[in-house]
């Protein structure tokens, strides 16, 4: 029994580091939902300005709308570079997931520290056949994390293999 | 067997509990009706309407005795061994019953206010950890029964898994007479209290007086002034209010707002820690505090997230340090699970300290500071105050005193830059082998201690304009609250990796 026992040193630049992980990318239907779902605010958004223009045809309202025309043209840019950033790496105690363009935020979540694993679809998830994996820490809500654009059937296995680690390590 | 175990059978309150029912409701319904009472009192009421109104409190209080009966009536509780639950039912109108698995119990603690202390009975608060942060508060109980059930309670949580019971049950068999002696305890005097409270800051005193002067000002606007009124107080103001009238005005109501203040701020202290006592027991910390609503809490280390130490140069010289105790809590962070003990000697905090965490602090340690792009980020915030206040001026008055303007941006400018190089300067992060250690504060000098392994998890962020420097914004998720450092180069991010390690490895239970 005592031979079981290792107190090796622990040197930091051993360790398995996070960031040098491969990162699996999200699918490409979250990228094409998410374009979808910003176009229908867009068509809104010129709706209710014609709706504007038709009553009070002022030049104020082309302005408005020019000004608006380029905040979508941002937001499409930016949509676009965010869901290319999505990324999720499962390792054998814990789950790393980044995300975000402009603030790139990576957050690793220890099994041994979940609470519980679900997945959620929406309403244009059901329409693209994707889910969202949510994993759920007792950190808090910026502890906790969903992964979208995931293929209903990877999500269900990635959920139960996390849910089987935890047990595992509850065990 | 269940009949020998305390509270196995459903229990009502102590029986004045209908009267703490009946003041309770009646504060409630009258709370809401305040501006009739302030509308009888002040206003001119005919005597018919007087009837009414008269006729209609008392049918109230009729209404509201019969339903306090009825709310005491069915306040139902009781521990189900079998299932391991606390179980409540309550409610006149709509019956609900709450079960609490052992486990989710986080604390029991008893408390009483004005009222209670009056009628002599405890409240019996259970804390749980539900994500919707759900607690059971038992509001009349004889001191006998209060403690029977925080003990009866606190047994069963002591003993979540069966690992952790064989533990308990040996320390139980060798230690249970020692059990209960305390092994060091210590008492706020009133000295030490009123001392604390001249060296706490005395800004939240004079904040206080502020917003409640100022809604007091918002009612009487709202009541009194009419127009006959303002035009009586502007001619008022143009015949009365001089340059000099004001200054001298404000040479009489600086200072006294301040030593308002620090009435106010020495008095709530000394209300809020009357009677502090803190008893280390075998297995616990217990606390007692508070005149007007006295609190007894007993602590378990593990249950501690955050263990905070703050201290300023004044509460230093007089040796009276403020130490927070943030505690596992899964809905949103609330004030609530933050136990603030304060007016402790260095050495009770150290005593304190080891018994959060049994380990001693260790000689390896990696300190870390923000980069100095965090104080540029800082001297832009705390050059905001001064844009807002030209450009408010600019705004509303027709003509710039550019001598005046000038002398006030010449003050602040340098004041400000060396309070922000010195607030900058004092940040800074220490990885010691078990801990996470964050130093903040100029003034009021604040420590937040980590055990590494009770974080939940970790991110870490980066803005695209830091990527070229190399640097990283971390925040460290506990189950109390998150622990966020700024602007930090990219040779942290192995020490994130260790404390990643140290959460996967770590066989203690987290809570």
């Amino acid at each position: 029994m005592e031979n079981t026992f290792k107190n090796d040193q622990i040197v930091l630049e051993n360790l398995p580091s996070y960031e040098s992980l491969a990162f699996e990318p999200v699918s490409i239907k979250q990228r094409i939902k998410a374009l979808i779902s910003l176009s229908i605010s867009l068509i809104v958004v010129l709706i209710g300005l014609s709706v504007w223009f038709f009553y009070d045809s002022r030049d104020l309202v082309l302005y408005i709308t020019a000004a608006v025309l380029l905040f979508f043209g941002f937001q499409y840019f930016l949509v676009v570079k965010k869901q290319m950033c999505y990324g999720y790496a499962l390792r054998e105690r814990d789950i790393v997931f980044k995300r975000g363009y402009i603030f790139r935020k990576t957050t690793v979540i220890p099994f041994n520290r979940i609470q519980h694993v679900s997945t959620a679809q929406g309403v244009l998830d059901k329409l693209f056949k994707i889910s969202t994996l949510q994993i759920f820490t007792a950190g808090g809500s910026g502890s906790d994390i969903n992964i979208p654009g995931l293929e209903p059937q990877l999500a269900a296995v990635i959920k139960e293999a996390i849910v089987q680690k935890v047990d595992n390590v509850r065990v | 067997m269940y009949g020998s175990k305390p509270f196995s059978q459903p229990q009502l309150q102590s029986q004045v509990g209908i009267l703490l029912i009946f003041v309770s409701s009646a504060y409630k319904s009258l709370r809401g009706l305040w501006v009739l009472g302030a509308y009888i009192i002040f206003g001119k009421i005919s005597g018919q309407i007087l009837d009414f109104i008269i006729v209609g409190a008392i049918l109230l209080a009729i209404g509201l005795i019969i339903f306090s009966f009825f709310a005491y009536k069915r306040f139902v509780f009781h521990i189900d061994y079998d299932k391991s639950q606390f179980i409540l039912k309550q409610g006149v109108f709509n019956s609900s019953q709450t079960a609490i698995p052992f486990n989710r119990i986080q604390q029991v603690y008893l408390k009483r206010n004005l009222l209670q202390r009056l009628i002599n009975v405890y409240e019996v608060v259970i804390d749980t950890a539900g994500s919707k942060g759900e607690e059971v508060k038992i509001k009349a109980l004889s001191r006998k029964k209060a403690d029977q059930l925080q003990e009866a309670l606190m047994q069963e949580v002591q003993s979540p898994t069966a690992e952790d019971a064989i533990i308990e049950e040996s320390e139980n068999s060798a230690e249970a007479v020692h059990k209960q002696q305390p092994l060091w305890k210590y008492s706020l005097s009133i000295g030490t209290l009123i001392r604390l409270g001249l060296s706490t800051n005395y800004l939240r005193g004079i904040w206080v007086l502020l917003i409640f002067g100022g809604s007091i000002l918002q009612q009487f606007d709202m009541n009194l002034l009419d127009e006959n009124y303002n035009a009586q107080l502007e001619s008022a103001y143009d015949t009365y209010i001089t340059a000099e009238y004001t200054i001298t005005l404000l040479l009489i109501a600086v200072p006294l707002l301040f030593i308002i203040g620090i009435v106010i701020t020495t008095v709530e202290i000394f209300i809020k820690y009357y009677g502090l006592q803190l008893t280390r027991t075998q297995n616990d910390l217990q606390l007692e505090m508070g005149l007007r609503t006295n609190t007894r809490v007993t602590l378990k280390a593990r249950r501690v997230q955050v263990f905070t130490i703050s201290i300023n140069p004044v509460q230093r010289y007089l040796n009276l340090f403020n130490v927070q105790l943030a505690l596992a809590n899964s809905a949103e962070t609330t004030e609530k699970n933050k136990i603030k003990i304060p007016g402790l000697p260095a050495e009770i905090v150290s005593k304190v300290r080891s018994f959060l965490f049994e380990v001693p602090q260790s000689e390896n340690e990696a300190v870390f500071k923000p980069n100095s792009l965090l104080f540029v980020r800082h001297c832009l915030l705390g050059l905001l105050p001064l844009f807002l206040g030209l450009m408010v001026w600019y705004v509303f008055l027709d003509y710039f005193l550019w001598n005046f303007i000038l002398s006030i941006v010449l003050i602040y400018l340098p004041v400000m830059l060396l309070i922000k190089w010195y607030t900058y300067k004092a940040i800074h992060l220490k990885f010691s082998d078990e801990f996470l250690i964050k130093k903040t504060g100029l003034w009021n000098k604040k420590t937040e201690i980590i055990a590494i392994y009770k974080l939940q998890s970790v991110t870490v962020k980066q803005p695209f304009w830091y990527k070229n420097r190399d640097l990283y914004n971390l925040i460290f998720h506990t189950a109390s609250g998150d622990l966020a450092f700024s602007a930090v180069k990219g040779d942290i991010l192995k020490y994130i990796n260790y404390s990643i390690y140290k959460i996967e490895t770590s066989e203690k239970p987290w809570m």
